[in-house]
């Protein structure tokens, strides 16, 4: 497989666009699709402070490694939930990368132990609270990461989610029709009210497999153990199913949210019924008067074609 | 000991009996949980992938620090790695 750009070797095939890469053009698609997402969704300028939330996991170090190359000015803030080993080996990775690569831009990593505040770890909190884990962990997330936004006066707050955690939250959302959520669905979120720091998807455009990717090309070494505490998580399994979709269908998850997106742009015209949109569109056949949008309905369109060719 | 691929780089083909017992199949890492499997080559990495019953969407190949296309030959005595790209609860 040859690179679709410059026909050297590729390193990674992409069906949903119908290409492959090389290293050195990969690098550009992630690039460009990052720079769109910003420029579309008027994320952010040159002169913002971002704070990106970074977690050691390969979408947020890719987030910050991309928005320092493209000249960003971008410090991060980690999280530190006391998971044992896995929480201590995901602080590792953050550090490293922060001092190995983030640091020559001038970037800064600040840190929150929740142990250190709270006494103890997500996961005793999450028992003593009776909440599950997962929930008690995005809100404190959530909280401190708005909290050091606002204190340290940064004007953006950026995440790392991407294509696929964006597909697999709205089909949740809309098997469950949790038509309440569907307006946190954008990549960009406004300050809405004082307090609040406003909140970014730069990678919404970016599969995690093609961030996977980047990570490996670019030598960042992030933790490919998955959270204890997600095991069995319901998303993951909305994942899977669309990743088995997106490979019989390449472009289905892109479709499925960027589709969903643009409805939602779309200012909402007054609501028709089917009786009139009919009333409106459909008129008789000219040969056997059934109603049809054409002159000549499908059914006597497709049994004259068979009349002229079948064999006399 | 060089492999096999050496050898007939050098040498010209392997005789098929030698050729069979000269390397050992490829060593294929997987994870969740982490376990290396052995893996029969010639074979292509699209190939390898449906025979682990693996989403080539949930997975990247990984050919010592290399990441490998689904077209392209893996052989008995390479290092795979399969690496899950699933993340988040």
């Amino acid at each position: 497989m040859n690179c679709t750009k410059c026909k050297t070797k590729a390193v990674i095939g992409l069906p949903r666009h119908n290409a492959a890469f090389c290293k050195t053009c990969f690098n550009g698609f992630v690039h460009d699709q990052v720079a769109r997402a910003i420029k579309s969704e008027k994320m952010f300028g040159k002169d913002d402070r971002i704070l990106v939330a970074v977690s050691g996991g390969k979408d947020s170090l890719a987030l910050w490694d991309i928005l320092l190359k493209l000249g960003y000015k971008a410090d991060a803030l980690y999280v530190n939930l006391g998971i044992g080993t896995y929480s201590e080996q995901s602080h590792a990775k953050v550090t490293k990368f922060a001092e190995a690569a983030a640091a020559s831009y001038g970037a800064v990593l600040h840190l929150h132990t929740v142990e250190e505040e709270a006494g103890a770890g997500i996961k005793e909190l999450a028992q003593l609270i009776h909440r599950p884990t997962c929930s008690t962990c995005g809100t404190i997330k959530r909280y401190q990461f708005n909290r050091v936004a606002i204190e340290q006066h940064y004007d953006v707050m950026a995440t790392g989610h991407n294509l696929d955690d964006e597909a697999a939250r709205l089909l949740g959302n809309v098997l469950r029709w949790q038509e309440e959520y569907l307006d946190k669905q954008s990549p960009s979120l406004p300050a809405s009210v004082e307090g609040f720091a406003k909140k970014v998807k730069p990678l919404y455009r970016l599969s995690e497999r093609e961030l996977a990717a980047y990570a490996v090309l670019n030598r960042i070494d992030y933790i490919v153990e998955e959270c204890p505490m997600a095991k069995g998580a319901r998303t993951l399994l909305y994942k899977e199913v669309l990743n088995r979709l997106e490979t019989e269908s390449p472009g289905t998850k892109q479709a499925f949210y960027c589709g969903f997106l643009d409805k939602q742009r779309k200012p909402e015209a007054a609501p028709t019924t089917m009786a009139e949109k009919d009333q409106a569109m459909l008129h008789p056949c000219s040969a056997c008067g059934q109603p049809t949008t054409a002159e000549v309905c499908s059914y006597c369109k497709m049994m004259a074609r068979a009349k002229t060719v079948a064999p006399h | 000991m060089v492999s096999a691929k050496a050898w007939e780089v050098q040498r010209g083909p392997l005789p098929l009996a030698y050729a069979a017992a000269y390397d050992p199949p490829m060593q294929v890492q997987l994870s969740h949980p982490t376990r290396t499997v052995e893996v029969k080559g010639p074979k292509k990495v699209k190939d390898l992938l449906r025979e682990l019953n693996l989403v080539v969407e949930a997975h990247l190949v990984i050919k010592g620090d290399n990441l490998v296309t689904e077209d392209e030959m893996l052989y008995d005595g390479d290092q795979i790695e399969i690496r899950p790209v699933i993340s988040g609860g």
